[in-house]
């Protein structure tokens, strides 16, 4: 009964990945543009740039521009940015990754050519000045990075990057205390990477031919620049401890070039319930009860695969880590059966198939332009995952537990080191 | 705050700009003033003299670089000693015309600027779209 139901809805599914629609791109003047049309009121536009922090000229220099979006331009003030969203309906959010900081609007489909223009003033024309710096960002910058510090699993998870990269995608997200920024970096850092060679343009509800001209219109004084070169990754097997207040944290990672047997390998140890109020079946879930999460994080050239491990007391989190460590040694010793693997493999094709559909699909279809110089191919990666096999999955656990790097955050002292737990 | 620095500005910026005969006749007649005033013998600057008690001029104050705000509280410290002593700067000390710079003037323009759109936003009436 339901392998005739499965086989009916796969039928069903092959007819409409024949005809799904997908991302239309193109690059005008230098900017390369990609558009997802719908019948939807709502259209969303997002400027993808290639100057997230693993960029950063200067320490912390990638946030204070990410705070300067949507700030004083040489065509608005911010004041009247915010207003002017205010009475047309609309809502704007910068965002900062490792890779890239992102401009985003989403606004009802006929103001499109008002929004294109804040977004390219913000991209292209914005003041800078001294004393925004000092009244407006400065504070959102110390804001930013004390609610990160406050929080033991984010501490845990930079310190990893920290540990694991050391330069570049190791850089911490978020401005230190002890960095020294002023308007003259900021700029700097602008001109440098806030080029049309680093923007990609992606809009869902709105159509490539309504995106070309507008380009011309508001994008042409942009310097056309050079492409920022990715800086190349090598991981290390480092340990970086942080004595905090926040709480107890620990992530455990490995970094190496994408493969999809990493992402099944994620969703195989898991950790988060796919249904409210549960830990769910997953092995860390079994495992740990909840307090560790396995996951993978893509970026440009490497894939961090990490284990957050986050629970009320110092004591608790360690017994947690061990626990953890001994599900991702279970793997690599004794494989996986046969039904975890099919688990892992659906949940797997579907965190990639989120990560590159709907929002998170803006920003991820700019950056695989920007650095692939494609849109991301959804049917060929969920394909990949589905051919993983079990001997794939033991052999990627392997080779993580041969090398690790540990952030840990809280009281350091009772938290277990790498060698203790490997 | 009385009256309005863009005003006063606006006013002065057509007079040097759009009417040459107003300029004629009105700047020998502003330099001779402001060497009579004597501000200059005490070696303050123009916009040393501006009424710093108001939130625009605060603000513009607060926004001057770190080098130029030390610049001004000397100055106005100087010629604070210079008046309790009931003295003037020896000659070559006087500021000269060319060096009395508006420094805070562009930084007060913008301030009041900023105040004057938000007052325009906050009384805003939103019309229907047409």
């Amino acid at each position: 009964m339901l392998a005739a139901r499965r086989a009916s809805i796969a039928a069903t599914s092959s007819v409409a990945s024949s005809t799904r629609r997908s991302f239309a791109s193109a690059t005008v003047d230098g900017v390369q543009l990609a558009a997802l049309d719908s019948k939807t009121q709502i259209a969303s536009l997002a400027f993808v740039v290639k100057a997230g922090s693993r960029y950063a000229a200067a320490p912390g220099v990638a946030h204070a521009l990410e705070r300067f979006a949507f700030q004083n331009t040489k065509t608005r003030s911010a004041l009247r940015v915010t207003r002017e969203a205010e009475f047309l309906g609309a809502s704007l959010t910068p965002s900062l990754s490792r890779d890239a900081i992102v401009l985003e609007a989403d606004f009802l489909k006929e103001d499109l050519p008002y929004f294109f223009e804040v977004l390219a003033d913000s991209f292209a024309r914005p003041h800078l000045a001294r004393h925004e710096l000092a009244e407006v960002v400065a504070p959102l910058l110390k804001f930013d990075s004390s609610a990160a510090a406050a929080d033991a699993a984010v501490s845990a998870v930079e310190a990893l990057h920290l540990a694991a990269y050391r330069r570049g995608l190791g850089l911490p997200l978020y401005a230190q205390p002890v960095d020294s920024i002023s308007a003259k970096t900021v700029a700097e850092y602008k001109d440098l990477v806030y080029t049309k060679a680093n923007l990609a343009i992606v809009g869902a509800g709105v159509s490539l031919d309504q995106l070309k001209p507008l380009v011309a219109d508001f994008l042409e004084d942009a310097v056309a620049g050079t492409a920022s070169a990715v800086p190349a990754s090598s991981f290390f097997a480092g340990d970086v401890r942080v004595s905090s207040t926040a709480g107890s944290a620990l992530a455990l990672g490995h970094a190496s070039p994408y493969a999809p047997e990493l992402a099944v390998l994620a969703a195989l140890l898991g950790g988060v319930p796919s249904i409210k109020w549960s830990y769910g079946s997953s092995l860390l879930a079994t495992a740990t009860q909840g307090k560790a999460v396995a996951s993978l994080s893509n970026y440009a050239g490497s894939s961090l695969f990490k284990i957050v491990v986050n629970a009320d007391s110092a004591a608790e989190t360690s017994a947690a880590t061990k626990a953890a460590a001994a599900a991702l040694k279970s793997v690599a010793s004794s494989g996986v059966s046969s039904e975890d693997l099919k688990k892992a493999i659906a949940q797997a094709k579907f965190s990639a198939v989120a990560a590159l559909e709907g929002k998170p699909g803006l920003t991820a279809t700019g950056l695989s332009l920007l650095t692939a110089g494609t849109i991301p191919d959804i049917a060929s990666s969920v394909s990949a995952i589905g051919s993983v096999s079990a001997d794939k999955v033991k052999a990627a656990a392997e080779a993580i537990v041969k090398k690790i790097a540990v952030g840990a955050v809280g009281k350091v002292s009772e938290l277990p080191y790498a060698d203790e737990l490997f | 705050m009385t009256g309005s620095f863009l005003r006063t500005f606006g006013l002065a910026n057509f007079v040097s700009t759009k009417s040459p005969t107003l300029t004629k006749l009105i700047v020998p007649f502003a330099g001779f003033l402001s060497e009579v005033n004597g501000y200059r013998k005490l070696g303050l600057r123009y916009d040393d003299l501006i009424a710093e008690e108001s939130p625009v001029v605060q603000k513009a104050i607060s926004r001057l670089e770190p080098k130029e705000y030390y610049d001004r509280v000397f100055r106005i410290r100087r010629a604070h000693q210079l008046s309790l002593m009931h003295q003037l700067l020896p000659k070559e000390e006087r500021l000269k015309p060319e060096d009395d710079i508006r420094y805070l003037t562009p930084y007060i323009l913008e301030a009041e600027a900023e105040l004057r759109e938000r007052q325009y936003f906050d009384s805003a009436t939103v019309a229907a779209r047409k």
